[in-house]
């Protein structure tokens, strides 16, 4: 292949790279709504993108996914997010039941509606949006708004403990309800960060986050009948509504293991306890197995599982079965192994954000942003005019390039943007101008060294690449340690960086050096003035 | 049309000079005037209270003392108000917030709420510090390895002087630090550098083969090679940064200030330090203090 070709293939690249990323960046918005019958049972139809059905239930919302005929929480529920907190029981609709609740849409009770993305509707009491998703880039907590929150231990604590911890405090959050919620450690095992976003109650997320965690052992019998039918993983129990017969202290060990019953594979979670467990358990169970009776296990009044009892358990050794994944058996058994807090939590630090208030900084950033870009684009088209209009292909190339890339990790839950990261960005434009800058500057200089334009693109353009790779290498460099070692929204700003240094030396290779070599090989030439390089030689 | 031809490195004493006192200032700045260190590094409670509407400072003071929160420290935004304690306790704080928001009829979806506790600021600062020493050493070794342990040094110190310089400035002006502000000079570390470069593969193409002239002499041919871009990918850099800094809202200011003070001063420094330290040392390698005392006999 010779080297034009190669050129050429290398713009080809990038019009591919182009087209993937305008495709992440531009996902077809079919028409995604819902329409809805006010007074009627069935008023659902399907989301294309989601293929999941939204429907009325006696409670409020519930979701269906297509194959099934029970109302659940599945998929699209992370598409509505409802603006009171209090409403995340509902969910929990266990069957799609006639309901003649008015819905109304901005403010107006309708018969049908078209929902369309944005789009608040009320249900009964409590109102929704439907909220766009699957395209685009995620924003952060700082942006979006929500409750954000990072807690460490006091004394410090193991990686085990805090390992443990985490998966109480994932539970708490999702108790919540509140979608997209996250769960995390950070700052080497010493720190749990939790971020809400889009909460309204802060306060009553900062106490459920901060209670004590107290393991509890119900009968499902004992409780009144209409919580009995509600008691499904998940479901957070009114306060008071139940009285456990044991606590978590009696749990001495607690593993997940491959099931030994053949004909129900999968994994189980066996249970050993004390003496007064093992003797309490024993009466229970006796009592129970008989009718087949569950027992509620709740992690601060949160379902976390409820198995029925299929035999009376005389030596305290137990084991949990029931379909799960060896995942959702090794939660189990840490949620019951540490029930309470192995480490004793306090809170670090806890941000409350407003949403206007971050979509005004959103929207400040990113004009601030779109000002400073065309600045240096109208910068560069004056000085350098002919290179200066390739320099617009390159940055409108790196911007396209940089915020697909930036999506894609947003879609695969790697990234979020942050205002830090809004500042990176702005920082990478910087850089991707320079990058021409110096391409362009190389390139006149060979000239002036009296080389011809087809000369002078080849060398010129690589000395010129080489340099710039060094040079943002450096930054990259000094970036890295940023992303590894520092705590919250900085770790943002560091990846937005890197990220965009890499987009810009790809624009380099892929598409500012092989423009500048294709167009010396005539375009140059023929007006040299154009591209600032008067008096150059002439190709032979 | 000819290029202007400055002799940099002829006036390096005064380049050293003018950044001495400038570094003077600085670190004295830094010893009389300890950094305003942001709630994030000491605990405390930040709280943000946007479009609030006609309220005067005074209100919204009385509306903190109110809230419980005496002698807070409020400050007017373009579009609202910050109010600071000493507050450390998440659930306080977020009532004291919703308190001032009612008293000053703020939705609740216009204010922001920070709380850090007593201890979490050690934290930072320590990941901050760490950051800052990896990244030294990172520098160090990437230059070291690519061009010289000359270069990297010369480079490093050029650094220094840039993050000195805008530290000092916030001494200063008491501008608050808050990790923002630490995020944006370890970025200023590596971005200073981007011109430094610059500077250094010239010589180091020019240094191939140099018998004609003293390494000081070419070095200060490189730099007047590299005059045109080292212009154009500052401005070109300064713009959104300066963007940012006047239209970029309160938070992104923060790093916005930070990163436009180092970038006016990584490329400073880059011309009258980083260079000029470089050739300083080179000359003294027997080669080039041969190709020196050649060229001063000629003279």
């Amino acid at each position: 292949m010779d080297s034009r070709q190669k050129n050429y293939l290398a713009i080809a690249g990038l019009v591919v790279l182009l087209v993937g990323a305008l495709l992440f960046l531009l996902p077809f918005k079919k028409a995604d709504s819902v329409s809805w019958q006010a007074g009627t049972a069935s008023g659902s139809s399907t989301l294309k993108e989601s293929k999941a059905v939204i429907g009325l239930t006696a409670d409020g919302i519930g979701v269906q996914a297509a194959a099934d005929s029970s109302m659940k929480p599945i998929a699209l529920l992370e598409r509505i997010t409802d603006s009171t907190a209090t409403v995340s029981a509902s969910w929990r609709v266990s069957a799609t039941t006639e309901s003649t609740l008015p819905i109304t849409v901005r403010g107006a009770v309708v018969k049908s509606a078209e929902l369309s993305y944005g789009t608040t509707f009320t249900v009964g009491s409590s109102s929704f949006s439907l909220q766009e998703g699957g395209s685009s880039i995620t924003q952060g907590l700082d942006l979006r708004g929500g409750l954000s929150v990072i807690l460490t231990p006091k004394k410090a604590a193991d990686a085990v403990a805090m390992q443990r911890a985490l998966v109480i405090m994932n539970t708490r959050v999702n108790g919540l309800g509140v979608s997209e919620a996250t769960v995390q450690l950070e700052n080497d095992n010493q720190a749990i960060l939790v971020q809400l976003p889009g909460v309204r109650d802060a306060r009553g997320a900062l106490d459920v986050i901060g209670q004590a965690g107290q393991l509890a052992f119900v009968e499902v019998a004992s409780l009144p009948t209409t919580l009995q039918a509600q008691v499904v993983d998940g479901f957070k129990m009114p306060a008071g509504s139940y009285k456990p017969f044991m606590t978590g202290d009696v749990i001495t060990t607690a593993n997940a293991k491959a099931s030994s019953n053949v004909a129900r594979p999968g994994y189980e979670v066996s249970v050993s306890m004390n003496a007064s467990g093992t003797a309490t358990w024993a009466e229970v169970t006796t009592r129970s197995f008989p009718t087949g009776a569950r027992i509620a296990i709740l992690l601060d009044g949160t379902v976390v599982s409820a198995p029925s009892v299929n035999e009376a358990i005389t030596g305290g050794d137990t084991s949990i079965t029931g379909n799960f994944t060896a995942e959702e058996a090794r939660k189990l058994a840490m949620i019951l192994q540490s029930g309470a807090l192995p480490v004793d939590l306090q809170f670090s630090q806890t941000e409350v954000v407003g949403p206007t208030l971050g979509q005004d900084s959103l929207y400040q950033g990113i004009t601030a942003a779109l000002i400073g870009f065309a600045i240096v684009a109208l910068y560069l088209a004056l000085y350098y005019r002919g290179f200066g209009l390739l320099s617009w292909i390159s940055l409108g190339s790196f911007a396209v390039v940089y915020l697909g890339v930036l999506s894609v990790l947003s879609g695969a839950g790697q990234y979020a943007l942050s205002l830090p990261g809004i500042a990176g960005i702005t920082l990478s434009i910087g850089l991707a101008a320079d990058t021409s800058i110096l391409i362009f500057e190389r390139y006149k200089e060979e000239i002036a060294m009296g080389r011809t334009p087809r000369a002078a693109a080849k060398s010129g353009t690589k000395h010129a690449i080489l340099t710039s790779l060094d040079a943002d290498a450096v930054t990259f460099a000094s970036a890295i340690p940023l992303f590894i070692f520092a705590i919250g929204p900085v770790k943002g700003f560091a990846l937005t960086l890197m990220i965009g240094i890499v987009c810009d030396l790809t624009i380099a290779m892929l598409f500012t050096r092989p423009a500048v070599i294709l167009l010396a090989e005539k375009t140059i030439g023929k007006i040299p003035g154009f591209f600032g390089v008067k008096g150059s030689a002439v190709d032979a | 049309m000819r290029r202007p031809y400055i002799d940099f490195m002829g006036k390096r004493m005064w380049l050293f000079s003018f950044s001495g006192v400038v570094l003077l200032i600085a670190l004295g700045s830094l010893v009389f005037r300890p950094l305003n260190l942001g709630i994030e590094f000491k605990g405390g409670t930040v709280i943000t209270l946007t479009n609030v509407s006609g309220a005067t400072i005074e209100q919204v003071r009385s509306a903190a003392s109110a809230a419980g929160i005496p002698g807070a420290a409020v400050q007017t935004t373009e579009r609202g108000f910050i109010v600071r304690s000493t507050e450390t306790k998440t659930v306080s704080a977020e009532a004291q917030a919703a308190a001032m928001a009612a008293t000053l009829k703020v939705a609740s979806t216009d204010r922001q709420v920070s709380t850090i506790g007593p201890e979490w600021g050690s934290n930072i600062t320590n990941a901050s510090l760490l950051a800052l020493a990896v990244s030294i050493i990172a520098i160090l070794a990437y230059i070291s390895i690519r061009f010289e342990y000359k270069m990297a040094v010369t480079g490093v110190i050029a650094l220094l002087h840039d993050a000195a310089i805008t530290l000092g400035l916030y001494a200063l002006l008491g501008r608050e630090v808050t990790p923002n502000t630490v995020a944006a000079l370890l970025t200023i570390l590596g971005y200073s550098l981007y011109d430094t470069i610059v500077v250094f593969h010239r010589i180091r193409e020019n240094t191939q083969n140099l018998s004609k002239k003293t390494f000081m002499d070419m070095a200060n041919d490189s730099l007047n090679q590299v005059l045109a871009r080292w212009i154009n990918t500052g401005l070109s850099s300064l713009i959104p940064v300066i963007c940012l800094l006047l239209f970029g809202g309160e938070t992104l200011r923060d790093f916005a200030f930070a990163l436009t003070v180092g970038l006016l001063s990584g490329a400073y420094s880059s011309v009258a330090v980083a260079s000029p330290l470089y050739a300083m040392w080179k000359e003294r390698e027997p080669r080039y203090l041969a190709l020196r005392k050649k060229f001063a006999a000629a003279k």
